[in-house]
């Protein structure tokens, strides 16, 4: 499903070259649970975006599904990300003036699915998140847990292949990390290929593959 | 997406509250403004395009070059439309036309006026132009030379409900009957009550009609749609001098629609307010600047505004929008306010409309449910500047990378292009110095002319017509006139004081020695004119009624002796049109013209028939004298109404332009402040907001309240002064450009430029001070909470 040769990201100032990272070259399966480990400022994050096509590897080659990420324009990346990608942030990221039914109806309206089948995809979603009694309720009106739930739903009502959640638990409790952490094992069950990064150990053993990080390189990819 | 996007932009309204309230105040008084103006200019710019044969009419404008200049006049031989219909088959028709005065008496029955304006025409006068008839045929309502047709308006003063048609309305002993009722749209540059054919001015006005000499009527043509009016002005430029060989005059074409503001000569139609294309461009410029203010204040704040926003478009993006989404989005929202700005303006445009057309001297309205146009040119308003407020916020958002956004925290504010937000205030100040300037500098121009001597006596003077027997009676009307206490001076005169009619280069003078052509204005005056007005004589003699001569006398003005390059005037023989005298005296120079223009070379003569009389008053109780001026009219002219006009109210009328630029100016200049300031609240409160933290720790660093109030002003009184340093010389260049207007003039002091840059400065200061104080006295503790 993705493919990495040689990934390598660094920002340039003036004179000097700062590596974030180096030599990346990794393979993923469909269905497979990732777990992206390591110390702040090893490159966790930026990997995650640029797997997500958020960010632009500054050398190297990334194919999705065999299709050359490294060599497309900006209008075939979005798509692609639109119909593949979900996203599920650490600080929920949710329109705040939005509610959860229109938070959950955007990434449909990017993609111009139409009324009657939209409202049938949001309402499956509500269900099955149980949370059609907050439809209506604005972001600052929940829990961080509910938040995350909800940022969780929004990234799967597209049905993606792939789940990007960059430390998903952070600011949450311990019980609402691990509801969380559950939810995307079950995702995972059902076929969806999920990739997250996190510092705690508890929540990487989630994964069935562990990929250590440190000042860029890849230290250890082990299952 | 829309009903997304809508959603969105309503709730953000209803959240950041002082946001909506500046930014919708801003536009809807920036669109007020504007609709205004745009009313006032579609007005101007509609001048006699009612008319079917509007392209194809022309005026005929007279050139005759002097020595003191190129004279322009629209005043025509009454001889020259016929002879170009006859000899130029381009040229369908033609209408000679003269009209706008009032003074003669209209009898039906027992009513009489005097009051209403008369005009004379050729009857296709009705079919070249198309003014609409209400009653009457416009072919056959001139088919009798002693017929009358009248407006509507008039012809309800003088018929009330009764069917005017066939009615018999009688000037002095002829009687006129009324062939037709028609309309005169406020929007044309012909204006009169009543008009009868042309016909009878032989003896009404003693005009020859067949004569190549200029008179007071003008001429309209009508060309085929065919030709080109520039082929058929170079063909007939030089008709007049084929006729009359002593002429130098040449034609030139004016096209009827842009008579109204086109025309550089004083039109002296009466009761017509001329215009002026410049005015218009003024106004326009005015408009479109209150607007851009309005608009920069919505970017401005935008932008300030544009951390918070960030992080939304951010996530827009990562969960699939893409940069066009995001673009219309934010100039939806841009929309939506200038939408709801829109309708706030029509209901402030619908209260201050009768404020305006008093400022104005228009009847405007805003008559939404009929005109379509006007509804399109307000949505096209509203879309325009939707467009331009909404331009930088959405290019600027959308080209943000999902990323950045995310991860820059929203109150960081490093967000939002401070360099373009220092422009667009400087900018905006810059605008509001500039017409605070330019509304002294007018205020300045104005009343210097207001207390300028001008060389005479103008208080409480009036004059009016005197007719037949008045005038008949003079001498002993004069003694009974002056028994009265109050009543300082009587003087007749052939022209009100203000002549603009009589003026000839048909001179010779003893000892000439000046070849080019020399145009004396002349004016007929009696003996007691020069105390009448307090003038002042510097050599010679005035007109005495000891000092009677066979042989005509003329006393001039300075200039005109000094244009004359006549030494030792007096005594000197002198010829005018024809008349040969001699020169009596030498009268001190007076503003004997509007003081745009330098005093005219004028001589004058003795008369003794049918005159305006001038009657000079004490200040004492001027209604009472006006009573007993006006009991003794009537005792000569009984049954006709006693109608006057004071000569400071005439004088008045010529800076009548300026005045209401003046005023107009004034107000715009205010709500330009007003904008300005609003726009800078909301920058303070943002600016204050985001130096929170700084602020309080640089209190518990040991920051006094007024260094802090000091520093956080700094940046907006610098952008004000900079503001002053573009506007100074801009305001420099077209105030002295607008003050070359006028021949006597205010020199441009620097003091206008202080007191706008103080006054915008201060202002400036006090609107930011709430805010800063608030900031700068808040309790550290409190503002480092939040980080």
């Amino acid at each position: 499903m993705i493919k990495m040769k040689d990934i390598e990201k660094y920002y340039k100032n003036k004179f000097i070259k700062t590596w974030v990272l180096r030599n990346i070259d990794l393979e993923i399966e469909e269905g497979e649970f990732i777990t992206i480990m390591g110390p702040s400022g090893a490159g966790k994050s930026t990997l995650l975006h640029i797997l997500g096509m958020l960010d632009d590897a500054s050398g190297g080659e990334y194919y999705f599904y065999d299709h050359p990420v490294h060599q497309m324009k900006e209008k075939d990346k979005i798509k692609l990300h639109q119909h593949h990608i979900g996203f599920v942030f650490q600080q929920y990221h949710l329109i705040d003036e939005l509610t959860v039914y229109e938070n959950l109806e955007t990434p449909l309206l990017y993609k111009k699915v139409k009324g009657a089948e939209r409202k049938s995809l949001v309402a499956d979603m509500l269900d099955r998140f149980n949370i059609v009694a907050k439809k209506d309720l604005f972001p600052n009106q929940l829990s961080g847990g509910q938040q995350q739930l909800v940022a969780v739903a929004r990234a799967l009502i597209i049905n993606p292949k792939l789940i990007l959640a960059d430390e998903p638990t952070g600011n949450l409790n311990s019980r609402q990390g691990f509801e969380i952490m559950d939810l995307l094992k079950k995702l995972n069950d059902e076929g969806t290929t999920i990739i997250q990064v996190t510092h705690d150990e508890k929540k990487a053993e989630y994964g069935n593959r562990i990929i250590h990080l440190l000042d860029g390189w890849i230290e250890k990819n082990s299952k | 997406m829309f009903n997304n996007y809508l959603k969105i932009a309503l709730r953000n309204l209803l959240r950041h509250k002082s946001f909506s309230v500046i930014n919708l105040l801003g536009f809807a008084i920036g669109m007020t403004c504007a609709i205004l103006i745009l009313l006032w200019v579609s007005d101007e710019v509609g001048f006699d395009r009612f008319h079917k044969n509007a392209d194809t009419i022309y005026r005929v404008v007279i050139v005759t070059p002097s020595s003191s200049g190129i004279l322009r006049s629209a005043q025509a031989p009454n001889a020259l439309g016929p002879a170009l219909k006859e000899c130029y088959p381009e040229i369908i028709d033609f209408t000679r036309y003269m009209g706008g005065y009032s003074g003669w008496l209209i009898r039906y029955g027992e009513r009489s006026f005097s009051n209403d304006r008369w005009a004379a025409a050729d009857p296709s006068f009705f079919t070249l132009f198309s003014f609409p008839f209400v009653h009457g045929n416009p072919k056959t309502v001139f088919e009798n030379r002693y017929s009358v047709v009248i407006t509507e308006k008039m012809a309800k003063k003088y018929f009330g409900d009764e069917n005017p048609i066939g009615k018999i309305l009688t000037k002095d002993k002829t009687d006129l009957e009324v062939t037709g009722i028609i309309k005169i749209p406020q929007n044309s540059h012909i204006q009169f009550d009543y008009i009868f054919p042309v016909v009878n001015m032989k003896e009404w006005f003693i005009q020859d009609l067949q004569s190549w000499e200029q008179g007071p009527i003008k001429t309209y043509i009508q060309l085929s749609k065919a030709v080109s009016a520039k082929k058929i002005n170079n063909k007939i430029t030089g008709i007049i001098e084929e006729y009359h060989a002593q002429s130098k005059s040449t034609i030139q074409l004016q096209p009827l629609k842009k008579i109204h503001l086109y025309t550089d000569f004083q039109d002296d139609a009466c009761n017509y307010k001329q215009g002026n294309a410049i005015y218009v461009f003024i106004f326009l410029s005015i408009a479109v600047c209150v607007l851009l203010i309005a608009c920069f204040n919505y970017m401005n704040l935008s932008t300030a505004r544009s951390a918070q926003r960030a992080k939304e478009v951010g996530v827009r993006k990562v969960i699939g929008a893409k940069k066009t989404n995001i673009i219309l989005q934010f100039w939806g929202e841009a929309f939506l306010l200038t939408i709801i700005a829109l309708l706030i303006a029509l209901v402030f445009t619908d209260l201050l409309l009768p404020l305006f057309n008093h400022l104005s001297e228009k009847q405007l309205s805003l008559n939404i449910a009929v005109n379509f146009k006007l509804w399109g040119g307000l949505v096209l308003l509203a879309i325009i500047t939707g467009v331009i407020a909404g331009s930088y916020p959405a290019l600027y958002l959308s080209s943000m990378h999902p990323l950045a956004v995310i991860q820059i925290s929203a109150r960081s504010g490093k967000i939002g292009h401070v360099h373009l937000r220092k422009i667009l205030v400087i900018m905006q100040f810059t605008i509001t110095i500039f017409l605070i300037i330019a509304s002294l500098a007018i205020y300045h121009q104005l009343s210097f002319m207001k207390n300028k001597d001008l060389g005479y006596d103008h208080k409480n003077i009036i004059y009016f017509y005197g007719y037949g027997k008045f005038s008949n009676n003079y001498e002993s009307i004069r003694s009974e006139l002056l028994n009265h206490p109050n009543i300082l001076g009587v003087s007749k005169s052939f022209a009100p004081f203000f002549p603009e009619t009589d003026q000839s280069s048909d001179v010779d003078w003893e000892g000439r020695t000046v070849d080019s052509e020399i145009v004396l204005h002349h004016n007929v005056i009696d003996y007691d004119y020069l105390h009448t007005f307090k003038l002042t004589m510097v050599e010679g003699s005035f007109f005495s009624r000891d000092l009677t001569s066979d042989l005509p006398q003329f006393v001039m003005n300075e200039t005109a002796v000094k244009s004359l390059e006549i030494k030792n005037p007096v005594g000197k023989r002198f010829t005018y049109k024809g008349q040969t005298g001699s020169i009596v005296g030498v009268i001190k120079d007076f503003h004997n013209k509007s003081l745009h223009n330098k005093i005219a070379p004028f001589i004058y003569s003795l008369y003794h028939g049918p005159c305006y009389i001038n009657i000079k008053m004490g200040s004492a109780d001027i209604q009472t004298t006006l009573k007993y001026i006006g009991k003794k009219y009537n005792e000569y002219m009984p049954g006709r109404p006693f109608s006057y006009h004071f000569l400071d109210t005439n004088i008045n009328n010529y800076y009548r332009t300026e005045q209401k630029l003046g005023r107009i100016i004034k107000y715009f200049s205010g709500l330009t402040v007003f904008i300005s300031c609003l726009g800078l609240l909301g920058l303070a409160s943002f600016n204050s907001m985001q130096r929170t933290s700084e602020i309080g720790i640089r209190k518990v660093l040991g920051a006094s309240v007024f260094s802090i109030i000091f520093m956080l002003s700094k940046d907006f009184s610098k952008w004000v002064i900079i503001a002053n340093f573009i506007a100074w010389p801009i305001a420099y260049y077209f105030m002295k450009k607008w003050l070359q207007n006028f021949a006597y003039r205010i020199d441009l002091t620097i003091w206008p430029f202080i007191l706008a840059g103080g006054a915008a400065l201060i202002i400036a200061l006090l609107t930011v001070s709430w805010q800063t104080i608030r900031a700068a006295t808040a309790n550290p503790v409190e503002s480092l909470r939040y980080e």
